[in-house]
């Protein structure tokens, strides 16, 4: 029997996951995709809450009884999506005009503002 | 006795996913970590069919696997100065992000366990794969619907942040 | 027997029975195109082998199995091998949705149902399709980058800039059909034609024309087949493959052409459906079967006759052309459903567009007429001079210069 929270700490895992290397890696490229683990995560997690909440309702999922705004999980999921969408193409575009100018992406090196 | 197909359907793409997780974050190429990236969208995507939710599945899909992470192999292969052996390092802090990052883990599994409104969820199996119907239409109602509750003007702002990103990303991707 | 069991069992049976029919096809598509095309050019063709030359894609098979399978030393190995399959899979998996029939063709019970001819039923199919297609780039840049050469990677790159501009189009020509039908299942959609009464190229005959356009990009046919360029590229990313990895490319690009026919034909004809003739057995199959070849056929024809456009060109007749178009025939869409108008507002519309695009074409190919010549300059800026076998010399007069009077020793 898988529960909500069987996708809960899913969710959670792969968050960390994600976190972590967005904490512990050099490669620029490497942290954007560490971030899109950590949304992924979140969406996940949102998309099992919708999905709880519309079976907690104690109505069918075919008919329409259900209540729309019950599904607002995922309606979240789909802003995620779109925002991540949009982050990763400036953030894409930031690490190229980085690289063009310092001929690295490597984090560590990318230090002109640090002192 | 009778397989129980969701529940045994969804161990498997959780360990997919969180092994592959677990592959972006420590190959030490990036073009396979890029790779790996791939199969954890496509399994985010499989978790999603298992909640019914078939639309974000596939828009997981089209957009995370089909356009960024396109994205993040092109920048990739522009960005390859050297054919160093290690292009995907980790920084000389990686056990301080690695104790945060267990102790933040441990934290969440905590609460999700214990907190009220989980033992009231966990109790009640989730209906995985509900071949009953889908949830496109009323996720469509409520995204568009110009007359019932809806998330029209929230949408229209998102696609303003679409542009936004659209004409941001052509600028600072110019060459001067 | 229990349905659940039933329902898999007819799956894998019925994935089966696709894959091994795509493959077939794919084989007998190469030798109609090399037949068809030999006829525009006045050729016969391939017809040595078996009657008509019906053993040929045999012949084919067995040389490309036979065929070294070089693996260029600077490549990346893991990826070079797998890329190919990617392709295939890719291409293999978006035909699940497409109906060639009616779901309930065997009657309306569960175990008949789960024997529908189709793989699957998906209440989201024309988004599965779109979003498979957008994952057949993955075959193709990778294989490009992994085989380790420019000319690859330069294929590669350009194919990925390519099918990602062409999608946008592609959803938005499509989503003029989805408004009118009201659904996203394939099934869905052949049924509200039935409903409505109309095929809905008769409603969006500008969404087809973008549509078809926008397919034939995303699928790498001439006039855009210029990841392939053979003779800018060598072979763009198929330079370095050989053998039954080169046949599987090929294999994926037919198999990617049959999807792109197959979704025209349910989208825009109507799918298994003529007339109220489709209660006969059989009969439905028959009707999709020749939508897709009279499709398929257009494909070919075009390929014969059409230049391949330069880079540039694709590049703003997708962004600049296709995609204002397919957002305009959305917007008059919209209000043509909205408002609850007859359909047929939404056809002339079109027409009107069609035929103004028609008029400007015409217009700026004549007014470009005289000086279709190129000039000396134009010539010397187009053609560096590593390529250029005539020498152009300035001095001389026009008339003289543009005749190929003297090759250049280098």
């Amino acid at each position: 029997m898988i529960t909500l929270n069987h996708f809960l700490v899913l969710g959670a895992v792969l968050f960390v996951i994600g976190l972590f290397g967005a904490l512990s890696k050099r490669n620029a490229v490497a942290i954007l995709m560490s971030i899109e683990i950590m949304l992924n995560a979140v969406n996940v997690t949102l998309v099992a809450f919708a999905s709880a909440i519309l079976n907690h309702g104690g109505k069918a999922l075919n008919g329409a009884t259900v209540d729309s705004s019950r599904l607002t999980g995922q309606i979240f999921a789909v802003f995620i999506i779109t925002v991540a969408a949009a982050e990763a193409s400036v953030a894409l575009a930031m690490i190229i005009a980085i690289y063009r100018r310092r001929n690295t992406i490597d984090v560590g090196e990318i230090n002109l503002m640090r002192w | 006795m009778t397989i129980d197909v969701p529940a045994v359907a969804f161990w498997v793409i959780a360990i997919i996913l969180v092994g592959s997780a677990l592959a972006v974050v420590v190959m030490p190429k990036i073009v396979h970590a890029a790779l790996f990236l791939v199969a954890v969208f496509g399994a985010a995507a499989g978790i999603y069919v298992l909640l019914n939710a078939e639309f974000i599945a596939i828009v997981q899909v089209l957009i995370y696997a089909g356009a960024v992470t396109i994205l993040i192999l092109f920048a990739i292969m522009l960005t390859q100065n050297s054919m160093s052996r290690v292009s995907n390092p980790f920084s000389g802090q990686w056990w301080l992000a690695g104790l945060i990052c267990v102790l933040l883990a441990a934290g969440i599994i905590f609460a999700v366990n214990s907190s009220p409104m989980a033992a009231g969820a966990a109790s009640d199996a989730l209906p995985l794969a509900n071949a009953a119907g889908g949830t496109v239409v009323k996720l469509g109602q409520l995204l568009y619907s110009p007359f019932a509750y809806s998330y029209v003007l929230p949408f229209e702002i998102a696609s303003v942040v679409l542009l936004v990103a659209i004409v941001g990303a052509i600028m600072i991707g110019r060459e001067e | 027997m229990d349905a659940t069991l039933v329902a898999i069992i007819a799956a894998v049976v019925k994935s089966a029975i696709v894959i091994a029919a795509l493959l077939t096809i794919f084989a007998y598509m190469t030798l109609i195109e090399r037949r068809v095309l030999a006829r525009f050019q006045r050729r016969v063709g391939p017809n040595r082998a078996g009657p008509f030359g019906l053993l040929q894609p045999l012949a084919d098979g067995m040389k490309m199995a036979f065929k070294e399978q070089i693996i260029p030393t600077r490549a990346r190995r893991l990826v070079f091998v797998i890329a190919p399959s990617i392709s295939v899979f890719v291409a293999l998996a978006a035909f699940a949705v497409v109906p060639l029939g009616s779901p309930t063709a065997w009657g309306s019970s569960p175990t008949a149902r789960a024997w529908a001819p189709l793989v699957a039923d998906v209440n989201v199919g024309i988004l599965y399709i779109l979003a498979l297609s957008s994952l057949a780039v993955y075959g193709i840049v990778l294989g490009g980058w992994s085989s380790g050469n420019h000319y690859s990677l330069l294929g590669a790159l350009r194919s990925a800039a390519q099918m990602v501009s062409y999608e946008v189009s592609i959803g938005l020509a499509i989503a003029g059909v989805l408004m009118f039908a009201g659904t996203l299942s394939m099934v869905g959609i052949v049924q509200a034609q039935v409903q409505q009464g109309i095929w809905f190229i008769l409603a969006q005959p500008l969404g087809f024309i973008l549509y078809f356009i926008a397919a034939t990009a995303e699928v790498n046919r001439a006039p855009f087949d210029l990841p392939e360029a053979e003779q800018e590229l060598v072979a763009g990313y198929l330079t370095e493959f050989s053998g039954l990895r080169w046949s599987l490319y090929q294999m994926s690009e037919y198999i990617n052409m049959i999807t792109a026919a197959s979704v025209a034909a349910t989208l825009f004809f109507g799918g298994w459906t003529l007339g109220g003739l489709d209660g006969i057995p059989g009969i439905p199959f028959v009707w999709y079967t020749i939508k897709v070849a009279v499709v398929l056929f257009v494909f070919i024809w075009m390929r014969a006759t059409l230049p391949r456009i330069r880079y540039d060109q694709l590049m703003r007749l997708g962004w600049q052309l296709l995609l204002p178009l397919a957002v305009l025939n959305l917007v008059v869409t919209a209000a043509v459903v909205a408002f609850d108008v007859p359909w047929w507002i939404s056809t002339i519309f079109s027409l009107i567009v069609l035929a103004i695009g028609g008029i400007v074409y015409y217009v700026r190919r004549r007014r470009v007429e005289p000086s279709a010549q190129p000039s000396d300059e134009a010539l010397r800026l187009a053609l560096p001079t590593s390529v250029r076998l005539v020498r152009i010399d300035s001095s001389a007069s026009a008339a003289t210069a543009r005749q190929p009077a003297e090759v250049s020793p280098n």
